[in-house]
């Protein structure tokens, strides 16, 4: 069970995502070319520090309110004298700093994650229920989901996972919808939300803020944390992006999340009624920003094959309904008769384009594309986002499923495939040592569809001299398929630390520090500028206390230092050795 | 010199009442010396900016103190509603009319010496006069209600008064319930903050009983005021290797630009003659006194980042008043909140303020939790407020 499952509710409005953008150049981070216009804004000629030099890595949720709820016997309100839970918010913490956005690394930006992120259902000052947001890489990118805009501002992508540590105070909620979701979910929530729209423009009000649509359900154990386990349609033209769906069994019902599927722009000149300077009144067209409805959507069950399909017409998707995108968060849902139902569990989904069926004559297949077609036998890593140190293991759970049920007894197979994923020109070499990354070729699915492959680091002995450790990708498929059978989007990405040598981290100088704060100094200036100077011997040593407590935290933490978490174990333990040296000093000295 | 309404307290719930407005005085002095320190980060006053650092953290320790001393006599801080934050421009809370207006604003040798230093007068500062009693906390018991009625027949209260006060009514209590086999010190342990990663042990630990709730007080009226006949803070009373001056020296040494040092041949014995203290003015943002979030337009980018300013400011009240009742690790929690609150009140400072040509944005400290919503979710809350 997911998001996508009851109780459910969705809700849109917009976050925040202040990341910091100087390390978003790989060559910024060699300090001995470092200068000090890589902490500039760009401007029309530079580069510089690109958009947000002065980034916090700050991840906001903002204005977000629930637009509707579908109870467990699938019924739906989006009515607040229904249930009072409607118009509420999703927010973020209220009690510690707010979460934090980072890259994995400058040369794998592609997999941003979310730390740290509280979320809490509630108004005001008033939480019904709080957790912790496990971190999380966004997926499903694509750069032409906006049409009006461009860059970063037309992408969008979407984050899945849970929020668990639940903390409940519903008593006086008198909301239906929530005593079903304790009851349905006490432990954790699953939670996916899609971000788009986002403004890099730091001249404008909306800075660096973005469009966000999203649901929230139950969640239970068997299941991955960062996808469904359902079925999975894949795209067949470049305008739309991946979709999922699931079979509600309980209901009957598939469930289809377009949330990132379709393409906003500018959509419509919609007529609009005004009263002119003498009273009249007057229609003047506006353009208005909206989903592109170009295509007639219809969801199917094809139990043809490809070449010769045939259509079981489940229903016509209403994408083009008022509201659709920021009230059902991109979710529709279909009824299944009982011959559906049954066909729909050895029978792959579609979603197709009826350009000349305006009468509704289905059956002539000339007049319908398919637009996304199931991709029946699937395989998806849980977490494919990896930081490593040497002679630490990893698992990574692998899901594999057939029409969204588990696929057992099938082998997965692994390969590195870092050049053609990640490689970019004038940058340092990626993937290499190939030894200090391994993992087994090969790993079997059990009953339940999951095969786990344990990933080893070694040291990769710095092969990118200025940036710490190494990336590699890693690609998968099922026996006698492809990767493309896969998303490729859920690739493995994987960052080795590098080690540091043990008499080193037993007894730092500050000379063995310097090169590792002078790269937080350069690559973060918001800290240097705001809070402390850290490539400053005296002011590292004089703020030994504090800054103890900020590398000494968890690495979920949102106080966590440095808020980018690209610090490997050992530089870690060589700052925290240097800075108890400092302190136990001053001690002797007071 | 800031004098506080006296008020009849005859019973511990009136003492605990006191003890919050203690909290509340304490706390309300802190967003403007973080204001002016704020308008200093990345000039080269960083002398000045060290001073009121310095000042600030005291003022958080007394925070500290005062919640703990409140929550040893059984009471409960509250620091997470709107009223628990001041108006600024206004008087400080607690405080009788006596014309000072406290304002958010940049730095300026006048706010220094116009507020800064009005706020922290001691009854008599050393320059100005000498002679009073050394010791204020007298512990015979048979001087105590005399004291007391002293004290109760005073139309107003110094600061240093009101601690005094509060010290002697403490010991009252305790003494008349002690000869019940009672005692006031009901709070319990667990809920008392001694993190001393933030401060040392000899000047946060945990208030358990009258000896160390007098030494906790103590820390408070020396730290701020001084004794009457030496300037700088008594050794017992502050960080190991630490020789600073009380609160209002501080601000005076930044007033006249120079250190306060000991001088013999200076009458009093002291005198601003040691390493000067310079002040760069054309460097410190030209930030609009007083600012509100309500003053930005919606669509500004000031108003996105006062407004991200005041609910980061929220969530460091709420964490403290977690902090306060009953999770004492939520300090650091509230402590990683104070770093971004300065990174927030930079990135305003460096926005031109709207409509206001000429002068930078600035932080509001404003409790925002429920001017946070937006016109439609205020209504749904009303409504459900209805129903429930």
């Amino acid at each position: 069970m997911s998001y996508l499952n009851t109780p459910r509710l969705t809700f849109s409005g917009r976050f925040q995502s202040d990341v910091s953008t100087v390390n978003n150049d790989p060559n910024h981070f060699n300090n001995a070319t470092f200068q000090s216009s890589f902490q500039d804004y760009q401007d029309e000629k530079n580069a510089n520090g690109w958009w947000n030099p002065d980034g916090t890595g700050n991840f906001r949720l903002i204005d977000l309110s629930i637009q509707s709820v579908t109870y467990l016997d699938g019924s739906s309100t989006k009515d607040p004298k229904v249930d009072p839970i409607i118009g509420m918010s999703i927010m973020d913490t209220d009690s510690r700093v707010a979460g934090k956005m980072v890259d994995l690394d400058s040369q794998q930006q592609m997999v941003s994650e979310i730390w740290g992120l509280i979320v809490r259902i509630g108004i005001g000052d008033t939480t019904f229920v709080k957790g912790d947001y496990e971190v999380a890489a966004f997926t499903n990118i694509w750069f032409n989901r906006s049409t009006d805009k461009s860059r970063d501002a037309a992408a969008a992508a979407t984050y899945q996972s849970v929020i668990k540590n639940l903390e409940w105070s519903i008593e006086n909620s008198g909301s239906r919808y929530l005593k079903e979701l304790k009851e349905t979910s006490p432990e954790n929530l699953s939670i996916q939300f899609t971000v788009d729209r986002y403004n890099g423009d730091h001249t404008s009000p909306e800075f660096t803020l973005g469009r966000m649509v999203g649901a929230i359900g139950p969640v239970f154990a068997e299941e991955p944390v960062h996808h469904i386990k359902g079925r999975q349609l894949f795209k067949q033209v470049s305008t739309v992006n991946y979709a999922m769906a699931i079979v509600d069994d309980k209901l009957k019902k598939v469930v289809l999340n377009l949330s990132n599927s379709l393409q906003f722009g500018i959509a419509a000149q919609k007529p609009l009624d005004i009263i002119d300077a003498e009273g009249k009144p007057e229609k003047i067209a506006t353009a208005t920003v909206g989903i592109i409805e170009t295509a007639n959507l219809t969801l199917a069950i094809n139990t043809g094959t490809n070449e010769n399909p045939d259509y079981t017409y489940l229903g016509r998707i209403n994408y083009d309904a008022p509201g659709w995108y920021e009230q059902d968060a991109g979710i529709c849902t279909f009824d299944l008769s009982d011959e559906n139902y049954a066909s729909v569990q050895e029978n792959p989904l579609v979603i197709l384009d009826y350009k000349a069926s305006q009468n509704n004559v289905f059956g002539l297949n000339e007049n319908i594309t398919p637009m996304w077609q199931e991709q029946v036998n699937y395989v998806v890593a849980d977490t494919y986002v990896f930081r490593m140190n040497p002679n630490e293991k990893a698992t990574v759970n692998f899901y594999a499923t057939r029409f969204g049920k588990p696929l057992a007894n099938t082998s997965i197979i692994s390969q590195f495939d870092t050049a053609n994923l990640l490689q970019a020109p004038d940058n340092p070499i990626l993937g290499v040592p190939l030894g200090a990354l391994k993992y087994k070729a090969a790993v079997t699915t059990d009953a339940e569809g999951i095969a786990s492959m344990e990933l080893l680091a070694s040291d990769p002995k710095n092969p990118r001299v200025f940036i710490d450790g190494q990336l590699y990708a890693i690609t998968y498929n099922l026996e006698g398929e492809f990767f493309a059978d896969c998303n490729p989007s859920n690739f493995i990405s994987v960052l080795v630390f590098d080690s540091v040598d043990p008499k080193i981290i037993a007894k730092p100088t500050w000379s063995d520090l310097q090169p590792t704060m002078q790269l937080f100094s350069n690559l973060y200036p918001i800290m240097s500028k705001g809070v402390f100077k850290l490539a400053n011997q005296e002011v590292v040593d004089g703020h030994a206390e504090m800054l103890k407590f900020v590398f000494a935290k968890e690495v979920t933490d949102p106080n966590y230092m440095p808020v980018t978490r690209d610090l490997s174990k050992d530089k870690q333990q060589m700052i925290l050795n240097y800075l108890d040296a400092i302190l136990k000093e001053q001690k002797a000295n007071a | 010199m800031i004098l506080l309404k006296s008020i009849q307290i005859d019973s511990l719930a009136g003492l605990r009442n006191a003890v919050q407005t203690a909290i509340v005085l304490e706390h309300a002095t802190i967003p403007p010396y973080l204001t002016a320190m704020f308008s200093l980060a990345n000039t080269e006053n960083t002398k000045i900016a060290g001073l009121i650092h310095s000042v600030v953290i005291e003022e958080m320790l007394h925070l500290t103190i005062a919640c703990n001393l409140l929550n040893a006599i059984g009471g409960k801080p509250v620091l997470n509603k709107p009223n628990f934050v001041p108006t600024y421009p206004g008087p400080l809370p607690g405080g009788v009319e006596n014309g000072l207006i406290v304002p958010i604003a940049k730095f300026s040798k006048n706010l220094v010496k116009n507020v800064f230093m009005v706020i922290e007068e001691p009854e008599a500062p050393i320059d100005i006069k000498l002679g009073k009693s050394a010791n204020a906390f007298a512990d015979l018991t048979s001087k105590l209600k005399a004291r007391i009625e002293e004290l109760q027949g005073k139309e107003n209260l110094t600061i240093g008064e009101y601690y005094e006060y509060l010290t002697l009514l403490l010991e009252l209590f305790e003494i008349t319930a002690q000869l019940k086999g009672e005692t006031v010190f009901t709070g319990a342990i667990e809920n008392q903050v001694v993190d001393n990663n933030w401060f040392p042990a000899n000047e946060l630990f945990a208030i358990t009983d009258l000896d160390s709730a007098k030494k906790a007080i103590a820390i408070i009226v020396d730290q701020g005021e001084g004794t009457s006949t030496d300037p700088f803070i008594e050794s017992e009373d502050e960080g190991a290797g630490e020789h600073e001056p009380a609160h209002y020296y501080r601000f005076e040494e930044i007033y006249k630009g120079k250190e306060l040092v000991i001088d013999p041949s200076a009458e009093v014995g002291y005198s601003y003659s040691g390493a000067v203290i310079p002040f760069f003015p054309e460097q410190v943002p030209n930030m609009k006194e007083n600012p509100k979030m309500s003053d930005y337009p919606p669509n500004s980018l000031a108003y996105l980042n006062s407004k991200l300013f005041n609910y980061n400011y929220t969530n460091l009240l709420n964490s403290l008043h977690e902090t306060f009742n009953g999770a004492p690790a939520k300090l650091s929690n509230a402590m990683g909140s104070m770093y971004a609150l300065r990174l927030y009140a930079l990135k305003l400072m460096a926005l031109p303020a709207p409509m206001s040509p000429g002068f930078v944005a600035g932080p509001s400290y404003e409790y925002v939790s429920k001017g946070d919503l937006t016109e439609k979710e205020v209504s749904t809350l009303e409504a459900n407020k209805v129903k429930r």
